[in-house]
């Protein structure tokens, strides 16, 4: 979901754009069937995060008119409340003096 | 093969899978869904790869995620709720008669009295929950009275051809290999039903070929003479043969409704 708001931040776009722009964002590494992205897609509009745009052509693709999705407010201040927390749960990792490698060895 | 005819191919394949989806979702997501598949059908075929495997498996993520939001729906209506207490109100026959030694007879286990052990009550209980749910989610799907009517029949029918199989058998007894038969009645109904997506005309040609798997599991138990219980089949055919007509009258029913007829 928090891979969604954030394909999203930047501008409205419709499906198989999210889960593309997804799949940079994340280098790859998430990688959404369509059950699974209008899943969260649909889940999303019921608790108001997003909502569906206007229905047009995508001038990079073929000639049909494609539903588009758009944060709203409340799907902005998520997002912007998920960050913080990150953010938060990784200054205490800092603090802590833990790096992503610290772990590695299994100890 | 072409790769755009391929695609179309895929998606129209794709497009049906997605007929599964409770109603509102479909409505919603079915069209942008079959978009979005193509796009990624496009993708590859744009990259020199392969369709195929990709097309099983989006369609398999694609399934599993029908089945969550169907029971999703299932679990927000109280449909649950309803058939976890008809259950159990069901199951506390035989536990109150064996708790009170009320004697009904259970030719069953061939005694005076109800004698049911905790596989029974379990086995009975998944068989009524489970038959519940799926009247639940056909019936979600039906747009008449006559189509509702038709899956509770066809429902009932095949609770009822189980329930007696396991109790007392419809050939000789509970322990007769020969009442395996009855499988294929079923796997017929259930299967015939799932391809035609519980659509009324589709649901109408799985209910008259369950009557005629039926009727051919009695001639063939009678043939060899194994003494099938005939008014018991000639029930559960006249139960299915019921089905198949209001199916075909719910169907018929839909057409006049949306003007195609």
């Amino acid at each position: 979901m928090l891979h969604i708001l954030l394909a999203l931040s930047t501008e409205e776009r419709h499906g198989y754009g999210i889960m593309k722009q997804v799949e940079r964002e994340s280098h790859g590494k998430v990688k959404m069937g369509p059950g699974t992205l209008y899943g969260s897609l649909g889940r999303m509009m019921e608790a108001g995060l997003i909502r569906e745009s206007d229905k047009r052509v995508d001038p990079a693709m073929d000639d049909e008119r494609r539903i588009y999705y758009t944060l709203t407010g409340l799907g902005r201040e998520a997002l912007s409340a998920e960050l913080d927390r990150y953010r938060e749960v990784v200054a205490v990792a800092n603090e802590k003096r833990i790096s992503p490698s610290a772990f590695a060895d299994g100890t | 093969m072409a790769p755009d005819r391929a695609i179309g191919r895929y998606r129209r394949w794709y497009a049906r899978l997605l007929r599964l989806y409770p109603r509102p979702f479909q409505d919603r997501f079915a069209e942008p869904m079959a978009q979005t598949f193509t796009d990624l059908c496009r993708e590859r075929t744009d990259a020199n790869r392969g369709l195929i495997g990709f097309a099983l498996a989006t369609f398999a993520e694609t399934t599993a995620q029908i089945m969550r939001e169907n029971m999703t729906q299932l679990m927000q209506t109280r449909a649950v709720i309803r058939w976890v207490l008809i259950t159990a109100a069901v199951l506390a026959v035989p536990l109150l008669a064996m708790v009170f030694k009320i004697g009904v007879p259970d030719p069953g286990s061939g005694t005076d009295g109800v004698n049911w052990g905790p596989m029974d009550f379990a086995v009975m209980g998944v068989l009524i929950l489970g038959a519940g749910l799926l009247f639940e989610y056909a019936a979600s799907r039906a747009g008449n009275v006559a189509h509702k009517l038709a899956v509770g029949i066809a429902v009932a029918a095949g609770l009822g051809l189980i329930w007696v199989n396991l109790a007392v058998g419809m050939i000789g007894d509970e322990g007769n290999a020969a009442n395996l038969m009855y499988v294929v009645v079923l796997f017929v109904a259930l299967v015939g039903a799932s391809i035609g997506r519980f659509e009324p005309r589709e649901a109408s040609i799985a209910m008259f070929a369950t009557a005629a798997a039926h009727t051919v599991v009695a001639v063939i138990a009678l043939a060899v003479g194994l003494g099938p219980t005939l008014p018991a089949d000639a029930f559960f055919v006249a139960a299915w043969v019921a089905s198949a007509l209001l199916f075909r009258q719910a169907s018929m029913r839909a057409a006049v409704a949306s003007g195609t007829k």
